[in-house]
């Protein structure tokens, strides 16, 4: 049985919003879900499979698989769940794709969700850090990413008026972005003003907490192209888990974005991505990864990704515009984040990104990042993939 | 509360939903000319959602007329329920009545853990109880069953009532169906509201009642229903301004504490619309 194609074909995301006490966790998973199949023009009577995930240590809800079959539409029905840190929903968007790619499923629902407010976020991450090496100095996500910065700051004379500019871009876009639950301009000069909480990074540098959800859903080759007019053909993904230990991680770079990048445009066969990509959509937590990770991807040279910040390329209109969206700094409901980062890009080669559509996409990247620094990466086609 | 000698009804709202600003999500719904009641209790996430599956209710029999046998009550109601959204789960209730020549039958159906009970007055024992199931409105897209009791004589009493019940039975260090027995089964239906908000008060003031739910209470007497009065009315339900405006301009003007007579309701239609109580 060779390798399927497959295709989004329908995307839903809920009202994001820091609380959302309207609604329970199944609810807001229920929200997502009836707007994706409204999307797709599909009843849950169409689906083969579910798989979903959150960061269910967050909640404390075991058995999230079955514990949401209330809203997912999951009843008697194949269910996966899938959790992987900060990549959840990135990884849920892999693990739809190889459902379907392997010929076992047509159609197939991918849901991340998070409910935030009802969550310790920062504890349980904490949990995840080696007790004696690592959590002495590594509170949360936010310590890591400091260091990272701190890192590249050195190496490379990057400032944090740097790291503000890609903010100033992202809360832009964020404008253009109904889902958005941050959608206020700011200026340098007020992202460098708001409070610091863990030097480079201010407040305004980084990703809010949000309740919501996400659902997408694929199909196969034959499938794809009856329900959705211009299907979002997948022609790759890649991944890369490094390290255990956050000491080893080689700071002011992040290796397994360079590792899965690199993968993944060789199966695609793209030689210059900055030339060839038309967006990207990239799970970007704070500021500074948006200059450090796409020297990583081959997109600008080392120590040159400021420059190429600064020049506008990455701004809506410009070369290659980075997160239309808003991206993680404007909305972050964890478990679902990276799966927004992958509906998002599928809305732009779909042609359905309205107010935040870059024109003419026919190649669009969308990426997930977590736990000890790991990448996801999903690229996203107009045309179906050459294989 | 409502005064009329074949139908008493109580609405109170929880004092923690109070205090953090939440709507009462208990409704009912009385339709004395129809002779068909129905309750509602839905979370304080959505409190509007009690309201909204029993105004729907009444715009789906309004529209298509009473229904006189039980699949058709079946059929409005499970039509009302598809209408729910999954996000405004409530539970629900209906009791509609038919006089019979020797005594009432009654249509009963149930979704959710409200309940509705029937109660010798002579005897004083539940005979007919519904149990809880777990057809919520909004999760449930219908019901499958419809229950019919056939009463002879006068000697029943019909009550209805969202769990908020339990917590006056707690109160007294009584299961619901010792209460209903004990305390809702004898004397003018009418007082019974006045004898349960008596029975908070005293928890209340003894420091039993620290916090209690939203409480919703109906009790019929099927054979003394005249259906002269063409009312209905749909209370509680309450969005947060409903309930703060109940709260702040009810319990602050004339109307506190004392009963508004059918013919007064026009001159006082301000006062009720205000606070989440619909008369048509």
């Amino acid at each position: 049985m060779g390798k399927k194609r497959v295709a989004i074909v329908g995307t839903g995301q809920t009202f994001h919003k820091s609380h959302r006490p309207d609604v329970n966790g199944q609810e807001l998973i229920n929200e997502a879900v009836q707007r994706a199949l409204l999307d797709a023009d599909m009843t849950i009577q169409d689906i083969d499979a579910v798989v979903i995930g959150n960061m269910d240590h967050f909640e404390g809800i075991n058995y999230v698989d079955c514990w949401s079959v209330d809203g997912s539409g999951g009843v008697m029905r194949p269910i996966i769940k899938l959790t992987t840190g900060g990549t959840t929903g990135s990884t849920l968007a892999i693990g739809g794709y190889h459902m379907i790619a392997s010929g076992m499923f047509e159609k197939v629902l991918v849901i991340g969700w998070e409910k935030n407010s009802e969550s310790d976020t920062t504890g349980a991450i904490t949990t995840a850090f080696d007790p004696v090496w690592d959590r002495l100095v590594f509170a949360g996500a936010i310590s890591g990413l400091a260091a990272e910065a701190q890192s590249y700051m050195a190496k490379y004379g990057a400032t944090d008026k740097d790291g503000a500019r890609v903010s100033v871009r992202d809360r832009k876009h964020a404008c253009n972005n109904p889902h958005a639950q941050l959608r206020k301009e700011v200026t340098i000069e007020e992202v460098l003003a708001s409070p610091m909480l863990a030097d480079p990074i201010h407040l305004l540098d980084v990703c809010p907490r949000t309740d919501g959800a996400c659902a997408v859903i694929m199909a196969c080759e034959g499938v794809a192209e009856r329900i959705a007019p211009q299907p979002d053909w997948i022609w790759a993904t890649a991944n890369r888990h490094t390290y255990s230990y956050l000491n080893d991680a080689t700071y002011g770079e992040l290796d397994s974005m360079a590792d899965a990048s690199k993968e993944l445009f060789s199966k695609a066969g793209i030689k210059d991505p900055r030339k060839e990509l038309d967006v990207i959509e990239m799970y970007q937590p704070y500021s500074f990864a948006g200059i450090i990770w796409i020297e990583d991807m081959g997109i600008a040279p080392r120590g040159k990704g400021a420059e190429y910040i600064w020049s506008g390329a990455t701004d809506m209109g410009g070369e290659l515009p980075i997160n239309p969206s808003g991206g993680v700094i404007a909305c972050n409901p964890i478990g679902a984040t990276g799966l927004i980062r992958c509906a998002e890009a599928a809305l732009q080669v779909m042609g359905k990104a309205e107010e935040r559509q870059v024109p003419d996409v026919s190649l669009a990247l969308s990426t997930g990042f977590g736990g000890c620094f790991w990448t996801d990466t999903i690229l996203h086609g107009k045309n179906k993939p050459a294989f | 509360m409502v005064k009329e000698q074949a139908c008493g009804a109580l609405l109170v709202t929880g004092p923690e939903k109070i205090r953090c600003g939440y709507g009462n999500g208990d409704c009912l719904l009385i339709d004395l000319k129809n002779a068909f009641f129905a309750l509602s209790d839905s979370a304080e996430r959505y409190s509007r959602a009690s309201r909204d599956i029993l105004e729907r209710l009444c715009d789906v029999v309004k529209e298509r007329g009473v229904p006189q046998q039980n699949d058709e009550w079946l059929h409005v109601v499970n039509s009302v329920f598809a209408a729910q959204k999954y996000q405004h789960k409530a539970t629900f209730s209906l009791a509609a009545i038919r006089q019979t020549g020797v005594g009432s039958s009654i249509c009963i159906i149930n979704g959710g853990d409200s309940e509705v009970a029937i109660v010798n007055k002579t005897t004083r024992r539940v005979e007919y109880r519904t149990e809880p199931n777990m057809n919520f409105a909004g999760r449930s897209k219908g019901i499958s069953g419809v229950m019919e009791v056939s009463l002879q004589g006068d000697h029943y009493r019909l009550v209805m009532a969202s769990d908020g019940l339990a917590d006056i039975a707690r109160f007294c260090g009584e299961q619901v169906t010792d209460l209903v027995e004990s305390f809702l089964s004898h004397g003018p239906v009418h007082e019974i509201p006045e004898k349960l908000r008596d029975l908070i008060i005293s928890a209340v003031s003894q420091g039993i009642a620290g916090n209690y739910d939203d409480i919703g209470v109906i009790v019929i007497d099927p054979e003394a229903l005249k259906r002269n009065t063409d009312v209905q009315l749909v209370m509680g339900g309450t969005n947060p301004s409903e309930e703060d405006a109940y709260q702040k301009d009810i319990r602050s003007s004339h109307l506190d504490g004392g009963w508004i007579s059918m013919e007064s309701l026009p001159e006082n239609a301000h006062y009720v619309a205000k606070c989440g109580i619909r008369v048509r």
